[in-house]
């Protein structure tokens, strides 16, 4: 699986190209996305128990850091509901 | 049952259902997997967590050894926690019915990609899906501020933390989120019914563990394996000069017993040779703390599980403050 990722970034122009487009991406993700304070909170909590288990994890496995999918993938889920987002013109946060 | 886009397509839905379906029969049809860790749980080990090994007991009460039924159960239990997770996201956030399956099956990846959660006899196949059902009603929690929402998920919190230990990393957070809702809402009365609320779960998780690890090994004391986990990586570091850090006849027998096993296994770093070491560590980690580290320990250290533990942390940092700096 590493084989192909590394395969389609490599073939998109290498690792740089790639570092450039995620901190583009990153900026335009946080301007944009993170407006609706719901989708703001929601996220940054993902991210907090994802940046807590790592920080717990590399304490005993700094090299491997295995069992860190269970905050990983809820995080990634989140940020993809929020980048498919962009593409939508109704609003991300539903009224309550 | 919620309605949203995805739930109002029904077409789409039962096909989509029916696609999760065959995979689940797939991952049946695999059948369960032992990994090296899971005797431990079966055998409820005394440096194992309550959680799982009481799981299987319970299990093993109705169905014995029959884990073809096992698997079902931890495999139904990630659809089940995977479609709780993405409906209630779906609730409050605006996402397509294709991006619902698509998120679907990056959560379900693991149990069919790589790691195959569901049909190893390990503690991932009920933590992944209690931290995506804690998750759930966290969101909720934040969406709508209401406590019963909180203590679900500090319930499935502490049931995550009596499975791993690992999970105590949630409880900073749960007080960052309690203290995160006060300074919204203002209300003091219910910030400290709160903190008060979460305090008492930690600390009767704590009775629980240590009633368990008593009723096991006699000692009222928390699960040992900090010292079991610290040790591997400064173990596949070490030299074998570093035998004469240490001053105690048990410690110095481990660490010589413990290195012959590194590298008659070929697990140390010298053992690496045109392997990228990091690969190589990861492939071996396994093997050295239960067939290497943890075995000499059980030839060489204590025999009380506690003490056992605080000698294999001691030659950790023993050996961390010494070879911190690799030469």
């Amino acid at each position: 699986m590493t084989f192909y990722v590394k395969t389609i970034i490599n073939s998109l122009g290498g690792h740089w190209s790639f570092f450039v487009l995620m901190v583009f991406a990153f900026f335009v993700f946080v301007k944009n996305i993170l407006q609706p304070s719901s989708a703001k909170e929601t996220f940054l909590m993902f991210f907090m128990f994802n940046i807590g288990n790592l920080m717990l994890v590399a304490l005993f496995e700094p090299l491997i850091a295995r069992y860190t999918l269970y905050t990983a993938t809820p995080l990634w889920s989140f940020m993809l509901i929020l980048l498919s987002s962009l593409f939508m013109t109704k609003p991300l946060e539903k009224a309550s | 049952m919620f309605e949203n886009s995805f739930t109002s397509e029904k077409k789409i839905k039962i096909f989509f259902y029916g696609f999760i379906f065959l995979i689940s029969l797939y991952l049946l049809r695999k059948g369960a997997v032992f990994a090296p860790d899971s005797g431990s749980y079966l055998a409820m080990s005394s440096f194992r967590s309550l959680g799982y090994p009481l799981f299987l007991k319970a299990y093993g009460y109705f169905f014995q050894d029959a884990y073809g039924v096992l698997v079902a159960v931890q495999v139904g239990t990630g659809v089940l926690a995977v479609d709780y997770f993405l409906r209630t996201l779906n609730k409050h956030f605006s996402f397509s019915s294709f991006v619902y399956m698509m998120l679907f099956l990056f959560l379900f990846a693991p149990y069919f990609v790589l790691h195959h959660i569901g049909n190893y006899i390990l503690t991932e196949a009920l933590c992944y899906p209690f931290f995506l059902i804690m998750l759930s009603f966290l969101v909720k929690f934040l969406k709508g501020n209401e406590t019963k929402f909180l203590l679900t998920s500090v319930v499935f919190g502490l049931l995550l933390t009596l499975t791993r230990s690992q999970f105590i990393f949630l409880w900073p957070g749960f007080l960052i989120l309690i203290t995160y809702m006060f300074y919204k809402n203002r209300s003091i009365l219910s910030f400290f019914g709160r903190t008060l609320i979460l305090a008492a779960i930690i600390l009767s998780g704590q009775m629980i563990e240590r009633t368990y690890s008593y009723i096991l090994t006699s000692s009222f004391k928390t699960v040992p394996f900090v010292g079991y986990q610290a040790i591997v990586l400064p173990l596949y570091l070490s030299k074998e000069r570093d035998v004469t850090l240490f001053e105690s006849p048990q410690e110095k027998a481990f660490f010589k017993a413990a290195y012959e096993g590194l590298q008659e296994k070929k697990a140390h770093i010298n053992s690496a040779n045109d392997i990228n070491p990091l690969f190589h560590y990861s492939g071996f980690y396994n093997i050295i703390c239960h067939r290497i580290s943890g075995k000499a320990a059980l030839q060489h250290l204590d025999p009380n599980p506690y003490i056992r533990d605080g000698q294999l942390a001691s030659v950790s940092l023993t050996l961390i403050k010494n070879n911190f700096f690799l030469t």
